[in-house]
């Protein structure tokens, strides 16, 4: 009786191991269908070996919290790429087994989407946060973007909670104008954004493809992709303007440059000359400071005092300095848009910006500029005098001097027909 | 009375080392481990066998990939109205206990002696396994020796 007691507890026993082992296994069941569901068959992709090891993180119900996916991108209206591109994420939910399975299919659904959307743009990054807030849980995700072209590749890495995007989001890039037409890219200078060049694009825009972005840390640019170091010197944003030449497969462009963004040009084209058809620069000033026989229209300590004002109350400085620089005070608005724009600007990116805008010296660029350049200055600038412009115009080999009939530092706003005939008269010859 | 108090202690301690051994169990075979070791020692049985319930319909065995017995391999299935002592034990959710081979000619046939042979047991005892809803399977321990009480 008593050995009979003792089977009986033993099978006692062994039922609730059965019982809790069959009921893993059909929670195990349902999570793999989950997983499945989750894990696509990567698609094929010409030029490209795509592969997968999916490990998961937890011995439990032997499901991950992390992801991976891979889809071709919609094409986007206005895009000067010929064809679609590729992106692949890959994401990580931290949280574990079946828990992390619903928000990691969520996360994948919602990042698919919003690829579709804005073709894997700045709204990633907001849907990982709202992932986070809506499911209490952190999501990290990095997004690769992958053209069909094997030359016009770009990746960025992603780390936790922070989303990488395309050039075409981080840079806020806009498409317009004649479809078939010479590529001309408008590149506005410090404490601007695209949107300074609104007066010039009707009249460019029937004559050329206008490909237009706001550098990072301006205007729509995405925030995210801020890097202090990269953005501390000009040739940051001169990289920024060579892989969105890639990304768009821009090839012979004439690219225009306001102010700062000039030097950043001589910059791009003088790491691929064979990109850039032209140069144009408005305004530009390869070293602010003067320098010996060197006119740059500030002293040292004027530079420092403006920096010190800049970093030390932006806002005011802004205020302060915008009808400055825009001159033609008997026209407040100018000056009152470009203080808006400054203000705009959030004030940490641009003490950096600022910092490389206005303490760069780019004069020995100048000289090894191997594509036809025009520069474009105006009869009164303070911030560009003409001094500078002379000395551009003298530095860089076979460039050819214009000047406007207008005063300040922005004649994209002050004089938008004048600049637009300059820009269309030199960027038109031989075409 | 110490040999009371000794079989009393080993019963003990078996118990206690079945609970802790297939608390931690995750999935089947490792539960089907776990009984094998677990009665292997102080039972000494010839044979541990696991069989779980296919719903209504019958019986399957959960394989012992270590074990010798062709029982494990030849009769891995059958119906839960099946003339054997397991099927049986699954049908009255009771520990049936086969003494010895006549036992089992007489009271199920020559198929379930067939099965009965091929562990070669001296004796059985079939427990169910009975679970929060519903009968799960039937625990199966031979013996050489006919040593088994009721």
């Amino acid at each position: 009786v008593t050995e009979a007691a003792v089977l009986t507890s033993i099978a006692g026993y062994t039922a609730q191991a059965v019982e809790r082992a069959l009921f893993l296994d059909e929670r195990i069941s349902v999570a793999h269908q989950l997983q499945d569901a989750v894990l696509i068959t990567l698609p094929a992709v010409p030029g490209l070996d795509l592969a997968a090891l999916y490990r998961p993180a937890s011995t439990t119900d032997m499901v991950g919290d992390d992801w991976y996916d891979a889809f071709f991108l919609p094409r986007q209206e206005g895009s000067a790429g010929p064809e679609d591109g590729l992106a692949v994420t890959v994401g990580d939910i931290t949280s574990r087994d079946v828990q992390a399975a619903t928000p990691m299919g969520q996360t994948r659904s919602m990042l698919r989407q919003a690829s579709v959307r804005d073709g894997c743009g700045r709204s990633i990054r907001h849907r990982a946060r709202r992932m986070r807030e809506e499911c209490g849980c952190e999501v990290g995700v990095g997004v690769f973007f992958r053209s069909r072209q094997p030359q016009r590749s770009s990746e960025v890495a992603g780390g936790r909670e922070s989303v990488c995007m395309d050039v075409r989001s981080r840079n806020n890039v806009t498409i317009t104008g004649r479809e078939d037409g010479p590529v001309v890219v408008l590149a506005h200078g410090f404490g601007c954004d695209q949107n300074m060049w609104r007066l010039v694009v009707p009249a460019l825009a029937e004559r050329f493809r206008l490909v237009l972005f706001d550098h990072v840390g301006s205007g729509q640019s995405d925030a995210s992709a801020w890097q202090a170091q990269r953005y501390a010197s000009l040739d940051g944003y001169a990289q920024d303007v060579l892989e969105l030449c890639r990304e768009l497969d821009l090839r012979e462009v004439m690219f225009v440059g306001h102010s700062v963004s000039s030097v950043i040009g001589v910059l791009a084209a003088g790491h691929e000359p064979e990109r850039f058809a032209k140069l144009i620069l408005i305004t530009p000033s390869p070293r602010y400071v003067d320098d010996g026989d060197y006119r740059g229209g500030f002293s040292a300590e004027d530079i420092e005092e403006l920096l010190d004002s800049l970093e030390s109350n932006y806002l005011g400085w802004s205020a302060e300095m915008a009808p400055v620089i825009m001159g033609n005070p008997e026209r407040p608005e100018l000056g009152e848009e470009l203080t808006n724009s400054f203000c705009r600007t959030d004030p940490d990116m641009a003490r950096v910006f600022a910092r490389a805008t206005f303490l760069s010296d780019n004069r020995a660029d100048l000289a090894g500029v191997s594509v036809p350049t025009l520069v474009v200055e105006c009869s009164s600038d303070v911030i560009a005098p003409r001094e500078v412009g002379a000395y551009v115009h003298a530095t860089i080999p076979g460039s050819r001097l214009v000047t406007l009939d207008a005063t300040g530092h922005c004649p994209q706003l002050s004089a938008p027909e004048a600049t637009a005939e300059a820009i269309i008269s030199f960027a038109g010859e031989g075409r | 009375l110490a040999a009371r108090a000794g079989r009393a202690l080993a019963s003990a301690e078996l118990l206690l080392r079945a609970a802790e051994d297939l608390t931690d169990t995750a999935g089947l075979d490792q539960v089907r481990l776990r009984v094998r070791d677990v009665v292997s020692g102080d039972l000494k049985p010839s044979y541990v066998g696991l069989l779980l319930a296919d719903g209504e319909s019958g019986l399957h065995r959960l394989l012992d990939r270590h074990s010798p017995h062709r029982v494990e391999v030849l009769h891995e299935n059958m119906r839960a109205g099946a003339g054997f002592p397991t099927a049986r034990t699954l049908r009255e959710r009771r520990m049936v206990t086969i003494p010895d081979r006549r036992h089992l000619m007489e009271e199920y046939g020559p198929e379930a002696v067939a099965v009965f042979d091929s562990p070669e047991p001296g004796s059985a005892a079939c427990l169910p396994l009975l679970g929060a809803r519903g009968p799960l399977g039937v625990l199966v321990l031979g013996r050489d020796i006919r040593t088994m009480s009721t």
